[in-house]
């Protein structure tokens, strides 16, 4: 059964247009429920636990205790929410770091159109050893000679100061080089040379006789499989007889696979 | 400067040289220059080489180029033969092969 009381107001405006200066307020069960058209009247359902107003017609809602009846939203639904420190991977959603952004460690990663793109940046110096089969084709030898005098070279010939070989497994690029101090004695037509398997791949201008002149020599030779041989040689280019070369430096050979 | 010199040696059949007569360019006088090889062509029996003067300690940059330019001027010069006229002036054998090799 409805109970129903009187409030009036003091200095307020009045609750509705025909200018009433109070209202009713009735509570009950929701079976208790009396019938709308008592415009401005109140009903407090103890049962749902809601407030509704009359509007001449019908009860509006006004107040309700119960979340699942606010309008615009589901029933319980506020587990949809989640507060600012539930974030990262336990709850799956990224967080930001101290500077505001998102972590790299959240982004996903890989070459698809839907991965982060990077920017500029510096990679570390490394090398690229796609190139590098030196566990199949063979090994890099090298070898130095501190100071070296050849023989006495007559003039058109040549003579080997220093030989290096490696083994190659299959075919691969057998490559040499010669870096060092060079001098020539007795001629100033003296020059050095550098072969690959018995094949001239280089050879030095004119040596000086006064001083050591730094030399390089370079070659590369595209060879089959087996033992491979660079050589340092001194050549006397009508330089006279009785003519030497002196050198220091290092004869290194290595390969790489075609 | 880019310079083809013929080849004087044996050629092996797997490409490389005999070691008892290695394969090398003739004899010709090709001046102070240094040079390193880029492509070989044993058919023909000659090699292309890059060819350059290196500076000597302390030598003027203007003094250089004038020798450089005399040098592969002569170098060019010396090469300005036919490849019979070149084995000839030399006195070198033209290119060998062996092990079956034509």
């Amino acid at each position: 059964m409805a109970l129903e009381i009187g409030f009036f107001t003091h200095g307020v405006t009045p609750l509705s247009e025909d200018n009433l200066n109070y209202c009713l307020l009735c509570w009950g069960a929701t079976g208790d429920q009396p019938s709308a058209g008592n415009k401005g009247r109140l009903f407090y359902d103890t049962t749902t636990k809601c407030l509704y107003v009359d509007n001449g017609s019908s009860w509006d809602l006004l107040l309700t205790l119960d979340h699942g009846g606010l309008e615009g939203l589901g029933d319980d639904d506020h587990t949809q929410y989640q507060k600012e420190s539930e974030k990262d991977a336990a709850n799956g959603y990224p967080g930001l770091d101290g500077s505001t952004k998102l972590a790299f460690s959240q982004c996903p990663t890989g070459t698809g159109a839907s991965e982060v793109a990077i920017g500029d940046h510096t990679h570390a110096t490394v090398y690229d050893d796609q190139d590098e089969d030196t566990t199949t084709t063979g090994t890099t030898e090298s070898e130095d000679i501190p100071r070296e005098v050849s023989s006495d070279i007559g003039d058109g010939q040549e003579t080997t100061i220093l030989t290096k070989s490696i083994t190659l497994t299959r075919s691969a690029v057998a490559q040499a080089y010669f870096g060092g101090a060079c001098k020539g004695v007795g001629g100033i037509s003296m020059k050095v040379r550098l072969y690959i398997d018995s094949v001239q791949q280089a050879e030095s201008a004119n040596l000086s006789t006064t001083q050591f002149d730094l030399i390089t020599l370079k070659g590369y030779k595209d060879c089959s499989s087996g033992s491979r041989t660079a050589e340092f040689k001194a050549y006397n280019d009508s330089a006279g007889a009785g003519c030497t070369v002196r050198a220091c430096g290092g004869l290194f050979v290595c390969c790489s696979k075609v | 400067m880019r310079l083809v010199i013929p080849l004087t040696g044996t050629l092996r059949a797997d490409g490389s040289g005999d070691p008892d007569d290695p394969v090398r360019i003739i004899p010709v006088s090709l001046g102070d220059l240094a040079w390193r090889a880029v492509s070989f062509d044993f058919e023909a029996g000659t090699v292309e080489v890059e060819a350059e003067v290196p500076q000597h300690n302390g030598e003027e940059r203007l003094a250089y180029e004038a020798r450089s330019a005399s040098v592969l001027s002569d170098a060019q010069a010396a090469l300005e033969h036919t490849a019979d006229e070149l084995y000839a002036l030399t006195g070198a054998a033209r290119l060998k092969r062996k092990d079956g090799m034509e």
